[in-house]
C-alpha cells in the first residue's frame, strides 16, 4: 500500500465522519526523529532516521471520547555495518477516555511495516494505557505523560515477544486554533529466548507536531 | 314676693322660652332661611339668615357665611333696600370671588344688584380643579382663577417661605379663566413632588385696583409602578486571582513529568540496548521549562484572565440591567400625571 493509500484511509477513518457529524476536528503534520535498536544475536544493531506523518484527531460526546488516526513514515539508515538501511510505516488508530480531569486511559492498534533490501516484517499490536495530563497557563499549555503495555503483539517471522510496554511524554502549547507540540516516545519489545539467542527491540522517537483545529 | 316664688317664676320662664337661635346648627338655619326666601317671607328670612352670617355665631362654616350672604343680598333686593343688597353681594365676593347668581334661581333685579356689586368690588380668586391630573408640559395645570373685573393677573409659583418662585406666569382675564401654566418650572423642567405656594396678584385695567390671593397646593405624581434596581452580589462573581500554591504545583507537576521523562530510558529501556538518553533529555528540558515558565507568570501575575473578564462582563450585564431599568422608569416618570391638592383648610 502507498503513502498516498495510507493517508487516504486515514483521512476516510477521521476526518471524514467527524466533519460530516460536526464534531470537532483537528488535524496535524510531524516529523520524528527516531531510533531504532535490535540485538538478535549478531551484535547491536542500530540506525536511526526521520519520519514523517500525518494525523487527525476528534472528540464525541459520548465520555468526552478521543479518536485518533495518525499516519507516519520515513527511513531509518544503518549506523553500523552489521544493520541495514530500512523504510519504515506505520498506521495507528487510538482512543482516550478522560476518567479525570488528570487522569485518562488509552487503547488503540497499531501496524507497522520495515522493509529493507533483505527482507519485509510487518508489526501488529494492540496497546492499552494509563495517562495522567496537566494544564497550565490558562489551558495554553498541556503536559502529558503515559505507560501502556501490548499484551497481542504480531510479528511477521517472530513469535510474540513476552514483554511488550511503551511510555510516552508530551507537551503541547495553544495559540488559537494552532498547537505545537513534541513528544517523546519509547517502545520496547522483549522476544523469548530461541536457540540461546535472545532478541530485543527498541525504538525511541522525538516527535516535532504542528495542528490546527479546523472547527 | 318671696325668694322661693321669684325662683320658680325665673325657672318657668326658663322653661317655657323659645331656644335661642344660635343653639341651632348653622346649616339647618340657613336652610330654613332659604326655604323663606324662596316663600317670599322675606322678614323672617332675613333673621335667620343674618344668624348665620353673625360673627358670634363661631360654628358657621365660611361656606355657610358666604351662601347666607348671598340669600342676604338677594333678600334685600328684593325688599327693594339696595345698598343693603349690594353691601352683602360684596362682602359674599370678598369672601368667595367664585360666587354667582344662577338665572334660574334668582330674578333679574337681584342678579343687576349682583353686578353693581361685582363692578365696585376689586377680587382675584383661585382654585384647585378637581380631575386625573394631566402630564406636564402637555396640558394645564388645574386650577382656576377668577377675577370679578378685567385685570392682569400675575401667578408665581414658590417653595412654602422661598422668596425666589420656581415658575411664572401671566395674562389678562374677566371673570372665570384657566390657568396657562404647564406644570414646568422656568427651566422647563417638572416640579419635584412637595408643597408648593402660588401667589397671584391682580392690577384691574380700569383703575388700578389690585389685590391678592395665595393657595398653597401639593403636587404629587401618578405613575405606573417603578421597579426596583438590582443589587449586585459580591457572592455571583468568579475568584480573580489564584492561591499562591498554585504556582509551586504547577512548577511540581513540570518537574515531575520532566522526571519522568528522564526515567523512561532507565526504567522502560532495555539496559542491553543501551539506549539513547538524548530524547529522553531534550523532552525533559521542554516539559521542565513548561513547568518553571508557569511557575515564574503565576508568580508575576496569579491573576485568572477568564474570571477577570467573566467578572467585568457580569458586572456590566449589571449595570447595564439596572440602566435599562433606569431608562423604562425614567419613561414611566416623564409619561407620570401631574395632580394638584389644595392643602387641607387653605382660603382664598
Amino acid at each position: 500500500m502507498t503513502m498516498r493509500a495510507w493517508a487516504a484511509l486515514v483521512g476516510a477513518l477521521l476526518c471524514v465522519p467527524a466533519l460530516r457529524a460536526q464534531l470537532p476536528v483537528t488535524t496535524g503534520v510531524s516529523v520524528s526523529l527516531a531510533e531504532h535498536r535490535v540485538t538478535a544475536g549478531a551484535g547491536l544493531e542500530r540506525s536511526s532516521g526521520t519520519m514523517f506523518g500525518l494525523w487527525a484527531t476528534t472528540t464525541v460526546p459520548w465520555q468526552s471520547l478521543e479518536a485518533r488516526a495518525s499516519l507516519r513514515g520515513g527511513s531509518l539508515g544503518a549506523n553500523e555495518r552489521s544493520a541495514s538501511d530500512r523504510d519504515v510505516g506505520e498506521v495507528t488508530l487510538g482512543a482516550s477516555i478522560p476518567v479525570s480531569d488528570w487522569i485518562g486511559l488509552d487503547a488503540g492498534i497499531v501496524v507497522r511495516r520495515y522493509e529493507s533490501a533483505l527482507a519485509a516484517q510487518r508489526w501488529v499490536w494492540g496497546e492499552v494505557g494509563i495517562h495522567g495530563r496537566r494544564s497550565m497557563l490558562e489551558d495554553a499549555l498541556k503536559l502529558s505523560a503515559g505507560l501502556s503495555i501490548m499484551p497481542w503483539v504480531s510479528v511477521s517471522g517472530v513469535s510474540r515477544p513476552d514483554l511488550a510496554v511503551a511510555a510516552h511524554s508530551a507537551v503541547g502549547y495553544s495559540a488559537g486554533r494552532l498547537t505545537a507540540t513534541i513528544r517523546y516516545g519509547l517502545e520496547r519489545f522483549d522476544f523469548p529466548a530461541r536457540n540461546g539467542v535472545r532478541r530485543l527491540e527498541e525504538l525511541s522517537s522525538l516527535e516535532l507536531g504542528v495542528a490546527w483545529k479546523i472547527r | 314676693m318671696s325668694l322661693v316664688r321669684i325662683a320658680v317664676v325665673v325657672t318657668s320662664v326658663a322653661l317655657l322660652a323659645r331656644p335661642v337661635p344660635a343653639q341651632r346648627a348653622p346649616a339647618e338655619v340657613l336652610s330654613r332661611g332659604v326655604i323663606l326666601y324662596e316663600e317670599l317671607q322675606l322678614e323672617r328670612a332675613v333673621v335667620l339668615l343674618r344668624e348665620v352670617t353673625s360673627p358670634s355665631n363661631t360654628s358657621a362654616t365660611m361656606t355657610e357665611r358666604v351662601q347666607a350672604m348671598k340669600y342676604l343680598g338677594a333678600t334685600f333686593s328684593l325688599l327693594g333696600q339696595r345698598d343693603s343688597a349690594i353691601a352683602y353681594f360684596r362682602r359674599m365676593l370678598e369672601r368667595d370671588p367664585f360666587m354667582d347668581l344662577d338665572p334660574a334661581v334668582f330674578t333679574t333685579q337681584e342678579r343687576e344688584l349682583f353686578t353693581v356689586a361685582r363692578r365696585r368690588t376689586f377680587v382675584v380668586g383661585v382654585k384647585t380643579l378637581s380631575d386625573s391630573g394631566f402630564v406636564p408640559g402637555q396640558g394645564r395645570v388645574a386650577l382656576q382663577f377668577v377675577t370679578t373685573q378685567h385685570a392682569r393677573v400675575n401667578a408665581a409659583v414658590r417653595r412654602p417661605g422661598v422668596t425666589e418662585p420656581l415658575a411664572t406666569f401671566r395674562w389678562t382675564a374677566e371673570g372665570a379663566s384657566v390657568s396657562p401654566w404647564d406644570g414646568l418650572d422656568q427651566n422647563g423642567a417638572r416640579l419635584p413632588a412637595g408643597r408648593y405656594q402660588l401667589d397671584v396678584t391682580a392690577t384691574a385695567t380700569a383703575d388700578s385696583a389690585s389685590d391678592t390671593v395665595s393657595l398653597r397646593f401639593d403636587v404629587a405624581y401618578d405613575h405606573e409602578l417603578l421597579e426596583d434596581t438590582l443589587v449586585f452580589d459580591p457572592r455571583s462573581l468568579l475568584p480573580e486571582r489564584r492561591p499562591p500554591s498554585i504556582a509551586r504545583s504547577q512548577l511540581a507537576a513540570g518537574l515531575a513529568l520532566a522526571s519522568f521523562a528522564i526515567a523512561v530510558p532507565t526504567v522502560i529501556g532495555h539496559g542491553n540496548l543501551d539506549g539513547t538518553r538524548k530524547h529522553a533529555v531534550v523532552m525533559a528540558g521542554v516539559t521542565a521549562s513548561g513547568g518553571i515558565a508557569s511557575f515564574l507568570m503565576l508568580r508575576r501575575g496569579s491573576g485568572i484572565p477568564a474570571n477577570i473578564l467573566e467578572n467585568a462582563r457580569r458586572r456590566e450585564e449589571h449595570v447595564r440591567q439596572n440602566r435599562e431599568i433606569k431608562e423604562r422608569n425614567a419613561v414611566r416618570l416623564a409619561a407620570a400625571r401631574m395632580v394638584i391638592t389644595a392643602t387641607i383648610g387653605e382660603s382664598r
